[in-house]
């Protein structure tokens, strides 16, 4: 009898086998149902569902934050919100695993040079048919707009939430002690470099600059700025080839290489990821930093506490400096909404995107965090009335610019951010020749020209 | 952690076939018996273990990535494609491969000699009678209970060139070197993975060398020292063959385990450990999972399996007469 | 002899030395759990003024306690699973030699010969397919993590029981079935409770690799069924850097398997060299 368990069960087993490998595995089985919807009456919204959100780590008590913002909109509709905080590190393998496999909360977060990635894998939802509920693309800023948007695929993708835009942070005692005027310590390379040269002339105790290297998942939005004041570009006008190697990027990295290689960047943060570095920063370790309005925001919170009395009362904002061209280009992103295809509440998940969208709301929730407001209104509000680092934030996203809306560029952007995480160690090294600097590029260039040649088949 | 396995057979313990009786009834039940014992093992190890490889091994002749990724095992089929990538074409998608077919190899050969050499070197310092013995030996384990991402955040923090204990100890406190190195970037990466390794697998070589050496007879030694054999000369000609077969062991699964380590690099390094520190795993892993480029990975994943049994191969004409596999 | 004495002195020290340097992170990571995070951060380790600040403060930062409890029931239940069949099927390689055995004790070696990443995506696509199809959920579930930490830990659990088993006289089965007993009986009735200590080792054994495992649960779990040495990671994340709770959960996601060790240390060991010793 044992014997034919046995051999009952590896038949169970064999039938599984042949079941799995020779059936391939189905796409979803729910269709995008509605995302024709126009406008939604009142009776299709079921209060008492709960709606599932992720959000990323977006301050020092995520979420807490999140559903102190969302108790109000509860209060009033009866929809729960179910909030989740996944982190930057495993957020995109997350959302791309939900989306195929079809176990996914309803609504996420993702960073706004995601969303054509996620777009295009397919498994969110279509938004065109209810955008209009928040103001459509008349209330968002033209470059917020386009990061709804996917090259190639019709439709919008996402809705804004907020924006942030890097900026040059500094300690006004240190550029004091130095003898540096704050006014125009920034404003272009030349005299970037020669205050941090000051400071490091005449502030001992204190490292003049200091950026993460490989480790941190936004290093490409550090370069990028100086590779775009050059005159340089991520990639090509039609998005198909890869322009990093060319002479105005090489430019724009050796600038940035340069600081390392010259002892103006301390080589030891190399080693860390961003937040270890912005705690450096805040610690009191490096005079300036590049970073978001996100440490604006927790210069105010006590619970914070990384900053030192004398980094937090010190905290000056500058835009970055402007290139040999002029300009002064700074990376824009931020977060926006997505709503999975397979939500089963996806009325209930619009109406927890049309209160986060609604103006005050996306002003109170960014200044918790430091972020500014995605809608034009509040931007502009917001940067004008909250002092000049505020201010300086809102100039900033005025001049910022995003990467290629494409699929790819995720992959793209960790190719770039490989190297530019070499290029800054061998400069600790001591090795910042254009040729060491043009050889990485080249490589780059040629890892993205063949992530960029994938095709559906 | 290594695996083990017996290098000889002792048969005293099997049961043979009885006698035949009459009829097969005996042998016929004996056989539903062992049937039934293996039976569980069995079907877990097909349909988590064969199925799923068979299953990688299908996907690396598909296109897959981003675009077709949903598609799942209906992506479409390129055949040789993804090798004919990694392998002939100066692909662009095979950048890393080469450096990371290096470091791996400088990694597992590092590894498992420092290893096997450390491991046999404390075991003979182990084997003495000394007050205390039996607990120094039982907590010289303790390294290898240490769970490997706990090792690799701990080394992270202590490789950290301004602040880590190693370059404290290093310059600081007793002033060996002049200028702090730096372990996280650069060439040195490599052996920031490389000594947390040793470490971790250091106590399980000597435990079993240490277990070996204490199997072994007395009266060889002291035979030898009677014809006046000096410790060095009994440890070449008595000792060390007497344990060659479990330094073979430990050298097959040894190789095996560092070809294929993930956890210490990339908990230590995240997803891309630079071109110095990036091993094979944290490679196959960042390309299929960071760039999408899923056959692509299952491909390089077949070929680090194909060359596996190569070494196979290898260890067995080199060690069989030191065992018998079951 | 006092050349003796001397060189004898040597090496006991020799060894003591040798065992404090191998202690020596183990012992840092103690200490710089007792730290708080300005003096990690900045170096300035302060030996003298412990605080259990990490320790309290590590359960309220993150969601630790979901990560330890999924790790404690995913890799307990996985290695009883794995412990009960490979005794089952370390019993059969031990006593018989029957035919397959040979293919089946080099197929049970060849598993570990597999690279990971080869199951990663097929399991992945596997566990879609199940709950499309069957409609039993295995994405990020306990009982997907068992199942896949089961198989995979089985084949080394089956040659640390068989060797157990090898160390078992036969005579007493024998015995037992003269008197009647059928082999299943006997095996269940003499020799598993005789095996009770290589049991208890495999036991451990299994449950030591399965909460070190890292690969599997990353890419096969989200937020439920995630364990220790996922989550641990989120202690550095952005916004967050508290190195001394990291350190305070290392030490915490240290203890359970530690403790298992030398509660059982006498029989792993046994199990462990139990190649090493002929006979």
């Amino acid at each position: 009898m044992s014997r034919r368990i046995a051999v009952a069960l590896l038949a169970i087993a064999a039938v599984f086998a042949g079941a799995l490998v020779y059936s391939g595995c189905g796409g979803d089985d729910d269709d995008g149902a509605d995302s024709g919807t126009q406008g939604q009456a009142a009776s299709d919204i079921k209060p008492g569902t709960t709606v599932r959100l992720w959000i990323m780590p977006n301050g020092p008590q995520p979420q807490e934050d999140m559903e102190a913002a969302l108790t109000p909109f509860t209060e009033e509709t009866g929809i729960k919100v179910d909030v989740e905080v996944v982190d930057w590190g495993v957020q995109l393998d997350r959302i791309r695993n939900a989306a195929v496999s079809g176990e996914a909360p309803d609504v996420t977060q993702a960073g706004t040079t995601q969303v054509p990635f996620f777009a295009a894998l397919g498994g969110f939802e279509d938004l065109s048919g209810r955008v209009e509920d928040i103001g459509g693309e008349g209330a968002y800023p033209d470059g917020v707009w386009q990061t709804t948007q996917v090259a190639g695929q019709d439709g919008v993708w996402s809705a804004p939430w907020f924006t942030e835009a890097r900026s040059i942070y500094y300690r006004k005692d240190v550029l004091e002690k130095a003898g540096v005027d704050e006014a125009t310590a920034f404003q272009d390379w030349d005299s970037f470099r020669a205050t941090l040269q000051a400071i490091k002339d005449n502030v001992p105790g204190i490292q003049p600059f200091g950026t993460p290297g490989k480790k941190a998942f936004d290093l490409v939005h550090h370069v990028m700025p100086f590779v775009w004041d050059a005159g340089g570009a991520e990639l090509s006008d039609d998005n198909s080839q890869s322009t990093i190697n060319s002479p105005e990027a090489v430019e724009g990295v050796s600038f940035f290489a340069d600081l390392v290689a010259d002892g103006l960047a301390d080589p030891s943060q190399l080693e860390r990821d961003g937040t270890q570095v912005e705690n450096q920063f805040k610690g009191g370790k490096i005079a300036v930093w590049m970073g978001g309005p996100w440490v604006l925001g927790s210069i105010e919170r006590e619970d914070d506490t990384n900053w030192v009395p004398a980094a937090r009362k010190n905290v000056g904002v500058a835009p970055m400096p402007a290139g040999p061209q002029g300009d002064a280009f700074t990376f824009v992103g931020g977060s926006n909404l997505m709503m999975f295809e397979s939500s089963e509440n996806k009325n209930e998940a619009w109406e927890v995107m049309k209160f986060l969208s609604q103006d005050q709301v996306q002003t109170d929730y960014a200044s918790l965090l430091g972020m500014f407001p995605a809608r034009t209104e509040p931007q502009q509000s917001y940067g004008e009335s909250n002092g000049a680092n505020f201010e300086s934030v809102f100039q900033a996203i005025q001049q910022g610019r995003t990467y290629a809306p494409i699929p790819q560029w995720g992959a793209v952007e960790n190719a770039y951010k490989e190297r530019f995480g070499t290029i800054l160690d061998n400069a600790a090294q001591g090795d910042a020749s254009d040729a060491a600097i043009q050889k990485q590029l080249d490589e780059a260039a040629k890892e993205a020209d063949g992530l960029l040649a994938q095709t559906t088949g | 952690m290594t695996t083990q396995l017996s290098p000889t057979e002792p048969t005293a313990h099997v049961i043979v076939d009885p006698p035949r009786r009459r009829g097969s009834s005996l042998r016929s039940s004996r056989s539903r018996f062992i049937a039934a014992l293996v039976a569980p093992a069995i079907l877990f190890m097909l349909i988590v273990h064969l199925l799923p490889t068979v299953g990688g091994f299908y996907l690396s002749f598909k296109n897959l990535n981003l675009f077709t990724f949903r598609q799942l095992f209906d992506a479409p089929w390129i055949g040789l494609g993804n090798y004919e990538a990694i392998l002939f074409q100066d692909n662009p998608l095979r950048t890393g491969f080469m450096g990371a077919v290096q470091n791996t190899a400088v990694y597992v050969f590092w590894t498992v000699s420092a290893t096997i050499g450390g491991g046999l070197a404390i075991a003979l310092l182990m084997n003495r009678d000394m007050r205390g013995i039996k607990v120094i030996r039982t907590l010289m384990l303790t390294p290898w209970i240490v769970p490997s991402f706990v090792v690799a955040v701990l080394w992270q923090y202590m490789w950290q060139s301004d602040i880590g204990i190693v370059n404290k100890l290093l310059v600081d406190y007793s002033g060996l070197l002049d200028e702090r190195p730096v372990w996280l970037i650069g060439p040195n990466s490599l052996w920031a993975i490389i000594i947390p390794s040793i470490w971790r697998g250091l106590p399980f070589a000597m435990l079993i060398f240490l277990a070996g050496l204490q199997a072994m007879p007395k009266e060889l030694h002291e035979a030898a020292a009677i014809d006046g054999a000096g410790p060095f000369k009994r440890f070449r000609y008595i000792t060390l063959p007497l344990l060659r077969p479990l330094i073979a062991v430990q050298l097959l699964f040894g190789v095996i385990y560092a070809t294929y380590q993930f956890a210490i690099p990339y908990v230590m390094f995240g997803s891309n450990p630079g071109p110095h520190a990036d091993l094979m795993m944290t490679l196959i892993v960042r390309q299929s999972f960071s760039n999408n480029l899923f056959g692509f990975g299952s491909a390089v994943s077949v070929l680090l399996m194909m060359a596996m049994f190569v070494w196979v191969a290898i260890w067995y004409r080199a060690f069989k007469r030191d065992l018998e596999v079951a | 002899m006092s050349r003796r004495r001397a060189v004898n002195l040597g090496l006991d020290a020799l060894t003591w030395l040798v065992l404090a340097v191998m202690l020596a992170p183990i012992f840092w990571l103690v200490i710089s759990a007792f730290q708080d995070d300005l003096e990690l951060a900045t170096g300035a380790y302060d030996l003298l003024s412990p605080t259990f600040d990490a320790f309290t403060g590590m359960w309220q930062t993150i969601d630790f306690e979901r990560f330890f409890v999924n790790s404690l029931v995913i890799c307990t239940v996985a290695a009883l699973l794995a412990t009960a069949f490979a005794s089952s099927a370390g019993y059969a390689l031990a006593r018989f030699k029957f035919r397959g055995s040979r293919t089946f004790g080099l197929t049970v070696i060849g598993t570990q010969l597999i690279p990971g990443s080869m199951f990663l995506l097929p399991l992945f696509i596997g566990f879609i397919w199940i709950n499309q199809n069957v409609g039993i959920p295995l994405y990020d579930t306990h009982l997907g993590m068992i199942i896949v930490y089961t198989a995979f830990f089985t084949p080394v659990a089956i040659f640390f029981m068989r060797s157990f088993f090898l160390a078992i006289p036969r005579d007493l089965e024998e015995a037992a079935m003269v008197d009647g007993c059928t082999p299943f009986k006997a095996f269940v009735k003499i020799v598993l409770p005789n095996a009770a200590p290589g049991l208890l080792a495999t036991f451990v054994y299994a449950f030591l690799f399965a909460w070190d495992e890292l690969l599997f649960v990353a890419n096969l779990t989200q937020d439920t069924a995630e364990t220790i040495p996922i989550g641990i990671r989120t202690f550095i994340g952005n916004y967050q850097q508290r190195t001394a709770q990291l350190m305070a959960a290392g030490v915490v996601s240290t203890l359970p398997v530690l403790i298992a060790f030398f509660a059982t240390q006498r029989w792993l060991v046994k199990g462990l060299t139990a190649g090493a010793v002929k006979g």
